[in-house]
């Protein structure tokens, strides 16, 4: 169980922040592309060495803003072939995308030993890279806007250009920022001078095949200047730049903001509309269905150009989890099971599909949308994440978790989640979408793809659901309180000395203590 | 940006100093929610060089929903030969000499949504006969979008706004909704648009939300959308959110190293239309914009433009007509990246943005780009006002 390392006066700050809530400062009721917000996620970050992202993030606010931010990895690799993969979908024929769990390769099941397995099989395929986070933190001055190049980083000397920054820096003069340098190249028990990245010598984390290669979303929140916990202040927006190496390509989309009310002053924040924004029940956008040719591109290129293809256009969606887990880095990634809708030109729902997320997922919507156009150009597509409990907190030897642990596994009580188990909703998901338009040249590989990025539509706010039985809710007191890591009866949590009491429970976002790095 | 070092709790008295101060307001325009008005507020259109895709959604998944859509050409014309222009360099022919006029035409349609029905078109064929979907005609798949046509737009080039007002199917106005026993308001339309260009054989697509107004309380259902309060009566009588008191635009200055490819720079364009529109009397009155420009350096730079019905220029073009000099151009600014301002003194303004990467940095040449939604900030106290036939 995580230990809120919080101050003693941070208590009878929280009864203050109480108070504001009665002024005006309740969390409305949408996550949002276009205002400004107290945490911010980029869900799809890339720099893999054919495309690199442009952060750009401002400080919206009159007052110095205090951000302190985390890439999380998104990246595993197939199993038989190593191939990079974010989803099993990815892995068709070379096993599954193996994550930081092992799993039977035979079914790919969860598996904590072989005895978990069918006979025969194996317990394995372990990616221990995938979900993995790494955070660092910068100040904005009021109004300021910065922008760094994903891939390098950017120091603290603002005469220096955005990118290229990290080279080395012999006498450790220049405060470094290097947050695309999330993999080091040393291996920390034989460190070559010849590989090794001098910026990031502590070299905890080896590189899969074909690093540094980082595709992953990036969350920034905005915290108090002690950097012991948030600063709701709704202060700081930002974009991201996905550019094609080698072409003047670019998609751009806004970071999906969520507007802070009453923070409680601990690491745990509650998405439930009264700490932070609740995130929505679902996500909805038009895209090109497979194989159907863009009439805008059809109409201005020649024919001959769309004669092979037909000039289609491909749909990315890269979804990521409302709920995040940066305190227990080595646990169980957030997991949702995603839900694909079709819907066509003519009314119908021409599919439904399902998809295991991961803590991060980039799908190719072709690969969900196998069947014919039949005359529909366009499809509306709506993504919900299914089911209803995931265990928050528990461990039983059955469980395939990390000593045991449950967190992650399907429940509909705490019963399911062994001892000490917390069953809660399933996470909430947040997501862009990326279209690719092609053309004969470009699946020639003479000239690149065009690529446009996308905010979605979200549409409905969560709701909670009561700890333990699931049943819906709106407010804590409409639920049986528990402590977090012992179960005991609470109404709020200050009676759990130092854990957290689950009402109503939302999605949650669980912050590391970086104050004391 | 800075790196910091940590601090201990002697920061605490300044931590609860800064704890106590109340979030920002925030607008309540949307470009990622359902709404009752949806604005496009750039369509461009070329024939053989350019168009725009306009996708409309209904969210509503069981009932119909119908839009009524209002397209301004927004395109200059040369005063002595008629021809649309950018400027009046535009307009010289021979010995004679014409203005540079800007222009406002409107044109307005109806559009029917089925559930769950995707619906696109493009600028330059408009949708009608049988792309329609689903027209319920003999032998058609489905029905649901009688009384749909959406006319191809009049010029090319083109440049201009379009506005879909959620209305009722037979009045083609608002529906009288939040009253005492009537249904509540509705908020189901959202769309989106993808700029198509074509340059040397390279499509360039950019993409960017509609951004919406939802509704706010009771619609008395007349021909007068009230956006927030417009003639301080009281709150009480908007029937629609307001537009943002601020724009705020995330931005590379123009003339910037492209910090990835360190040989592209960058260029952004900024669209702006005003949120009071008198589609009766075919008129708009003009909104000034004050740009407050802020760079790395927290330097502040400001300027100001009159909006009449469009405003569609490049960065650094808003305040000179020599980019070099302009204060979103880098040389002037210093850093890379900027934010940008905007508030609108004699009305609210709604606006999107594009960002080019180009290999000259007068952006002459090969370029690709993107598009992106504003943000804003706080709403606007005084009201706005659409006006419908």
């Amino acid at each position: 169980m995580r230990v809120q390392k919080r101050k003693a006066w941070l208590t009878g700050l929280a009864a203050v922040l109480a108070a504001i809530a009665l002024t005006g400062g309740q969390a409305g009721a949408d996550v949002a592309s276009d205002k400004a917000g107290s945490v911010i996620i980029f869900p799809k970050v890339i720099a893999d060495g054919t495309r690199d992202t442009l952060i750009s993030l401002t400080n919206t606010w009159n007052s110095t803003a205090f951000v302190h931010c985390e890439y999380r990895q998104g990246l595993g690799t197939c199993l038989l072939n190593g191939a990079p993969c974010s989803t099993d979908t990815d892995c068709i024929g070379q096993g599954f995308c193996q994550g930081p769990l092992p799993r039977c390769l035979s079914n790919g099941r969860r598996c904590r030993t072989v005895d978990d397995c069918p006979s025969g099989d194996i317990c394995g395929g372990v990616d221990d890279l995938r979900c993995r986070t790494a955070n660092f933190d910068l100040v904005l001055t009021r109004q300021q806007p910065t922008i760094w190049r994903v891939s390098t980083g950017r120091v603290l000397d603002l005469t220096a250009d955005p990118d290229g920054s990290c080279d080395p820096d012999p006498d450790g003069s220049l405060q470094q920022v290097c947050p695309g340098f999330f993999f080091s190249l040393c291996d920390p028990e034989n460190p070559d001078p010849d590989t090794c990245d001098p910026l990031n010598p502590s070299g905890r984390v080896l590189p899969p095949p074909g690093s540094p290669s980082f595709q992953g979303e990036l969350r920034c929140f905005q915290f108090a200047q002690d950097m012991e916990g948030m600063n709701p202040q709704d202060a700081i927006k930002g974009e991201a730049i996905i550019e094609t190496l080698d072409s003047p390509q670019i998609s751009k989309y806004n970071s999906i903001n969520i507007e802070g009310g009453t923070d409680s002053g601990d690491l745990v924040l509650k998405l439930n509309n009264v700490e932070y924004n609740a995130c929505p029940t679902e996500l909805e956008f038009t895209n090109h269905a497979v194989g159907a040719g863009d009439p805008v591109v059809n109409s201005l290129l020649p024919a001959a150009d769309c004669a092979v293809t037909g000039c289609p256009v491909r749909t990315e969606i890269t979804v990521v989890p409302c709920s995040s887990d940066y305190e227990h880095e080595e646990g169980v990634p957030e997991t949702a099971a995603l839900n694909f809708e079709f819907f066509d030109e003519f009314e119908a729902l021409r599919a439904s599909r399902g998809v295991e997320l991961q803590c991060w997922a980039n799908l190719d919507l072709d690969d969900l949308t196998d069947f014919a156009p039949n005359g529909t150009t366009y499809l509306k597509t709506r993504v919900t994440s299914q089911g209803t409990g995931r265990c928050r907190a528990g461990s039983d030897p059955s469980c395939t978790g990390p000593n045991g642990s449950c967190k992650g596994n399907v429940c509909a009580s705490d019963a399911d989640c062994g001892a000490g188990g917390a069953c809660g909703p399933v996470s909430g998901i947040l997501a862009v979408v990326e279209e690719f338009f092609q053309t004969d040249a470009s699946e020639e590989g003479s000239a690149p793809e065009g690529s446009a990025a996308a905010n979605v539509y979200m549409v409905g706010t969560r709701q909670g659901r009561c700890r333990d039985t699931l049943a819906t809710c709106t407010s804590d007191s409409t639920c049986t309180g528990k402590c977090r890591d012992d179960g005991s009866a609470c109404t709020s949590d200050a009676g759990c000395g130092g854990s957290i009491c689950d009402g109503c429970l939302f999605d949650e976002i669980i912050l590391n203590d970086v104050s004391t790095d | 940006m800075l790196t910091i070092k940590r601090v201990g709790l002697a920061g605490g008295a300044a931590a609860l100093s800064v704890l106590l101060a109340s979030p920002q307001a925030q607008a309540a325009t949307v470009a990622d929610i359902g709404a009752a008005i949806v604005v496009w507020p750039k369509i461009v259109a070329e024939t053989g060089v350019s168009d725009t895709t306009i996708q409309l959604m209904n969210l509503d998944r069981t009932s119909q929903t119908a839009a009524h859509c209002f397209y301004v050409n927004a395109n200059s014309h040369c005063t002595n030969s008629g021809d649309v222009c950018t400027s009046s360099l535009d307009c010289v022919d021979g010995e004679f000499r014409g203005a540079c006029i800007p222009g406002w035409v409107e044109t307005n349609f109806d559009i029917i949504l089925t559930p769950n029905q995707p619906l696109a078109w493009n600028a330059l064929d408009g949708l009608g006969g049988s792309d329609i979907p689903c027209p319920g005609t003999f032998g058609s798949r489905c029905s649901g979008n009688q009384g749909t046509r959406v006319p191809p737009i009049t010029e090319s080039p083109f440049i201009g706004e379009l506005k879909c007002i959620q209305v009722d199917r037979i009045t083609r106005l608002p529906a009288e909704c939040g009253g005492g026993g009537q249904a509540a308001c509705e908020n189901d339309l959202a769309g989106s648009a993808t700029i198509t260009h074509i340059s040397d054989g390279q499509v360039d697509p950019k993409t960017y939300n509609a951004v919406g107004l939802r509704t706010a309380g009771a619609n008395d259902g007349d021909g007068a959308l009230n956006l927030g309060d417009p003639d301080g009566t009281g709150p009480e009588i908007a029937e629609y959110e307001p537009c943002a008191e601020v724009l705020i635009l995330n931005h590379l200055f123009d003339g910037a190293e492209d910090p990835i490819s360190e040989s592209y720079s960058a260029s952004s364009e900024l669209t702006l239309v005003p949120c009071t529109e008198d589609f009766v009397s075919q008129s708009t009155p003009p909104v000034t914009a004050q740009f407050l420009v802020y760079n790395e350096f927290e330097q502040r730079f400001s300027t100001s433009r009159t909006v009449r019905c469009l405003l569609d220029s490049k960065l650094s073009r808003i305040d000179t007509s020599q980019p070099d000099r302009s204060i979103f151009n880098a040389s002037v600014a210093g850093t890379v990246a900027g934010q940008t301002r905007i508030r609108g003194v004699g009305g609210g303004l709604l606006g999107a943005a594009l960002v080019s990467f180009c290999t000259t940095s007068d952006c002459d040449s090969l370029k690709a780009g993107a598009a992106y939604n504003l943000n804003g900030f706080a709403d606007r106290s005084e009201g706005d006002v659409i006006r419908i036939p």
